[in-house]
């Protein structure tokens, strides 16, 4: 495949070209209700060339790669238009040349997986679900792995072939009673695995029944502020979500005012508090041994003993900041461009169990796995799961409808005890940004406490 | 076509799906060019039912077409039974889906566009963070089935989405609008730029509004908080699995007489109109709700069969935004909202408020218990109402209340509507006590 590549960034007339080329094979099955929803087995190959001139960049995405080289001639094309209005010529950073070629080992290699053996797996779960009460009303059961094919090369001289493995199993139970709402809970696992991830989950299907079943005789959440214990689920998509993303350079690489804000070196959290954000830890699916510029991973403290320690960087972003590429340059796939992205994203553990984060709460909420969350430079939102009151250091009743905002910035100082019991955790779905969606990563955490937290509610 | 052949010659009745885009992004970065994107893309899926089970593949480079069709009938001798047939031929509607000018904007036009959207914004305030991505595109897309359905239909189209940013000290001020057209002439630039320039006016002064049950407008944009957890009442597949809050409610009336509810795949001015969905059926112009009165569900052809009704031209490929994405299944879901508008002007609305909050955007949109018609977000672009007029912009306040609730009090909406991205039509509408939580 190199030849035809080769050929091509010869034809380049570009300062700088670059050709990631893709095949993905992937299956998919789905449950809702009782209902096969879907089966697919598919594959899907394409590419994109990305090319400097005169510091503008053009780029060309396509699904044939027979004529690649009109594709450069293509995005060159492109690149000198852009050339022409560009106030400041974009520039790289340095980083070595790679040539690599990177297979994962698989347990159970789920491309040797019957389709048959998969859609019965699910359907087991699914049913585990179904038959658990009868006010189980509805579910969505999926099951879906891709297997990505990766080939790398570009004119600095850096050839690199991975394949990039990904399994996910995600269940949702819908409950309802004769005359209420329904309540919905889910849980999922996602990770750069094989087929073994995803047996034996008979556990989170009960789970899930379960814990829909509570939330209809739960009581929703009244609105106020709380001192708030988060779970590692929760907790991890919190950091992800609400400071992740802002140490993304790209948000800020051009604007001056924003980077007075994240200053390095500012105080943002307690002095207990790290966070990081690692290219590989095995099996995770965040793990993006070479990014897709070619960097090799690394491990990246954002926060260092409660300060801004560093941002996540792409080659453009490191450039114009005078920092190093961090390896997070990342496409979702061969239709996008990469652009700064996490990839495994947790909070360090700290020295306090469970046991001592909670005693010490004289009122306030548990908050427990996230449906999602979204944040806006420094605001941010999370729906957790399901709640459950704290009084007097003690868990309460289910609370539903437990919905976090606040300013990160507050809210990171506001941390007030760190659990000793950090879990990384892979799930179902991805992460989002400018509409590259979803993007593999895993998020992690021990149990966090934060004081003065908005609930939001009625 | 070839592969309907091919599929057909090898199982009972087959569909195929086939979609040929390619479109010119362009992306400005803090006010600067950031890069300008040639976008191509061709694929296929393909369904076959063969022993009364259903299969499905997708795929790009198809070549002969041998590796996809194998893998759909792969799928199909585990598939699920089905007892539905692909759709049979209809009458569609033959509304004008497709500029060849607005497909033909080169990226100089485009780069052009993007930059007199970022002077005037920049004029407005020099210390504004503003980013701009535009897009043209064009896709062919063409729906055969083994029935003798053969559709095709090309559809261009033109947006321009922009992000602004303001950064203070204390305080970060961020918002984002869009707007979109299927031809050049038709996009409502100034439109955009004058939504862009209101906000900004509103939020020259920071207040506060003391946690309370308040009047709340909502303005088209911000009215996705309301619709987002209404419309998958309406979704025929929730219907039919009894999830939704609204599955029993047929003939019934479930919100104020005022408030109508009407799906659709072309109306006069829409910046998306489409004469059949993704699976060929015709979008029919329907009514959801009618005066308040629930009058009927969404349904793709499966969705249909399963609740013993007929597909309404709505199963979309792709989710609740744009669909005709070839890597999925057909889905029930929306294609093209309205809501017819009111009798009061926007500004007298505003004027009849004592005290209250106008919301625009909001954060944690469709998260959390959508199906019961929960809601809780945050107000990201909100404005306090005090004596009938807006006094400032509020931060770090929270909206909660259920939909379904709401909806049944008396509503107020206003004469003048607005696009809202491209699926959307409707007016801002005032909804009574609504619970706003600030935090100090
Ligand atoms: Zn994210």
């Amino acid at each position: 495949m190199y030849d035809n590549i080769e050929e091509a960034l010869g034809r380049s007339e570009g300062d700088y070209t670059e050709i990631r080329l893709e095949k993905e094979f992937r299956d998919t099955v789905k449950y809702e209700k009782e209902d096969l929803i879907n089966l697919d087995s598919s594959v899907e190959s394409g590419g994109i060339v990305r090319t400097l001139v005169s510091g503008g960049w053009g780029i060309a995405t396509f699904n044939s790669t027979e004529e690649l080289g009109d594709k450069v001639d293509q995005a060159t094309q492109v690149a000198r238009t852009a050339s022409s209005y560009l106030s400041e010529p974009v520039e790289l950073a340095d980083t070595p040349v790679e040539e690599e070629s990177i297979q994962p080992e698989l347990e159970r290699d789920f491309r040797k997986i019957p389709l048959e053996e998969k859609r019965k797996l699910l359907e087991s779960y699914n049913e585990l679900i179904l038959n658990f009460d009868k006010r189980i009303k509805s579910t969505k059961a999926l099951y879906s792995d891709s297997y990505r094919e990766l080939t790398y090369a570009n004119t600095e001289g850096t050839r690199i072939r991975q394949s990039v493995p990904d399994v996910v199993l995600s269940l949702v139970s819908v409950a309802k009673s004769d005359d209420g709402s329904p309540q919905v809970a889910h849980d999922s696992v996602g990770e750069a695995t094989g087929f073994e991830l995803v047996t034996g989950r008979e556990d989170m299907a009960t789970g899930v029944a379960r814990r829909a079943l509570e939330l209809l005789d739960a009581e929703p959440v009244r609105g106020g502020e709380y001192t708030v214990l988060l779970n590692p689920k929760l907790a991890g998509v919190f950091i992800h979500e609400a400071f992740g993303h802002l140490c993304e350079a790209d948000h800020f690489y051009k604007n001056d005012r924003l980077q007075e804000i994240m200053e390095i070196g500012k105080q943002f959290g307690p002095e207990d508090l790290n966070v990081v954000d690692k290219g590989y830890i095995p099996g995770r699916r965040g793990n993006t041994t070479f990014d897709d510029e070619g960097v090799l991973r690394q491990k990246t403290y954002l926060i260092k003993d409660g300060r801004l320690n560093n941002f996540l960087h792409s080659r453009e972003t490191a450039a114009k900041m005078g920092g190093k590429p961090t390896g997070n340059a990342r496409a979702v796939s061969y239709r996008h461009e990469p652009i700064v992205r996490m990839t495994n994203t947790y909070i360090e553990g700290g020295v306090e169990s469970f046991e001592d984060l909670l005693s010490s709460i004289d009122k306030g909420i548990y908050a427990q796995d996230a449906y999602g969350g979204q944040t806006q430079l420094e605001q941010f939102t999370f729906s957790a799961g399901r709640g459950r009151l704290i009084e007097d250091g003690e868990l309460g009743p289910v609370l539903k409808d437990v919905v976090l905002t606040g300013n990160i910035f507050e809210t990171l100082g506001n941390i007030v005890g760190i659990g000793d019991d950090l879990e990384i955790i892979g799930s179902g779905g991805g992460c989002g940004k400018d509409g590259q969606f979803p993007l593999p990563v895993t998020t992690g955490s021990p149990h966090i406490r934060i004081k003065n937290l908005t609930v939001g509610g009625r | 076509m070839k592969l309907l052949e091919k599929a057909s010659k090898r199982a009972k009745s087959a569909e195929v799906f086939q979609i040929e885009s390619q479109s010119v992004p362009v992306k400005f970065t803090a006010g600067e060019l950031e890069s300008v994107k040639s976008y191509e893309t061709s694929g296929a899926a393909l369904r076959v039912i063969d022993e009364g089970q259903l299969g499905f593949s997708t795929g790009t480079d198809l070549g002969d077409g041998e590796e996809i069709v194998s893998r759909a009938l792969e799928t199909a001798g585990i598939g699920e039974e089905v007892q539905f047939s692909f759709p049979e031929p209809q009458k569609t509607g033959s509304s004008e889906t497709f500029d060849g000018e607005t497909a033909r904007l080169s990226p100089e036009q485009i780069m052009e566009m993007g930059q007199r959207v970022i002077d005037e914004i920049t004029e407005f305030d020099s210390e504004l963070d503003v980013n701009v991505s535009l897009q043209r595109s064009s896709d062919r897309i063409r729906i055969a089935n083994s029935n003798g359905l053969d559709l095709s239909e090309r559809r261009s189209s033109i947006s321009i989405s922009v992000d602004v940013k303001l950064v203070g000290t204390e305080d970060i001020f961020s918002f984002y609008d869009s707007c979109q057209a299927a031809s050049l002439g038709n996009l409502d630039v100034d439109g955009l730029l004058e939504r862009i320039k209101q906000r900004l006016k509103w939020a020259g002064l920071r207040t506060k509004l003391p946690t309370g049950r308040y009047p709340v407008i909502f303005t088209p944009r911000g009215l996705t908080v309301l619709l987002l957890p209404l419309l998958t009442g309406f979704n025929g597949m929730n219907v039919y699995q009894g999830t939704s809050k609204l599955g029993d409610k047929k003939g019934k009336k479930v919100a104020d007489s005022s408030f109508s509810l009407l799906d659709g795949g072309v109306f006069p001015d829409s910046p998306f109109n489409r004469n059949f969905d993704d699976e060929g059926v015709p979008t029919s112009e329907k009514k959801l709700l009618d005066e308040g009165v629930v009058n009927g569900f969404l349904y793709d052809v499966r969705s249909a069969y399963l609740a013993g009704e007929e597909p309404t031209g709505n199963g979309t490929k792709g989710g609740i935004r744009g669909g005709s994405d070839f890597r999925s299944q057909p889905d029930a879901s929306p294609i093209t909202v309205v809501i017819p508008p009111g009798d009061r002007s926007f500004g007298k609305i505003i004027s009849d408020v004592d005290r209250g909050l106008l919301v625009d955007q909001v954060l944690g949109l469709g998260q959390g218990n959508v199906l019961s018609g929960e809601f809780s977000n945050n107000v990201s672009v909100g404005y306090r109402i005090e004596d009938g007029a807006i006094s400032g912009r509020i931060k770090n306040t929270m909206i909660a209340g259920n939909v379904f609730d709401l909806l049944e009090r008396d509503l107020v909406l206003a004469s003048e509507s607005q696009w809202v991205g491209g699926d959307l039509k409707a007016p801002a509408i005032a909804v009574d006590g609504l619970s706003v939580v600030q935090k100090d």
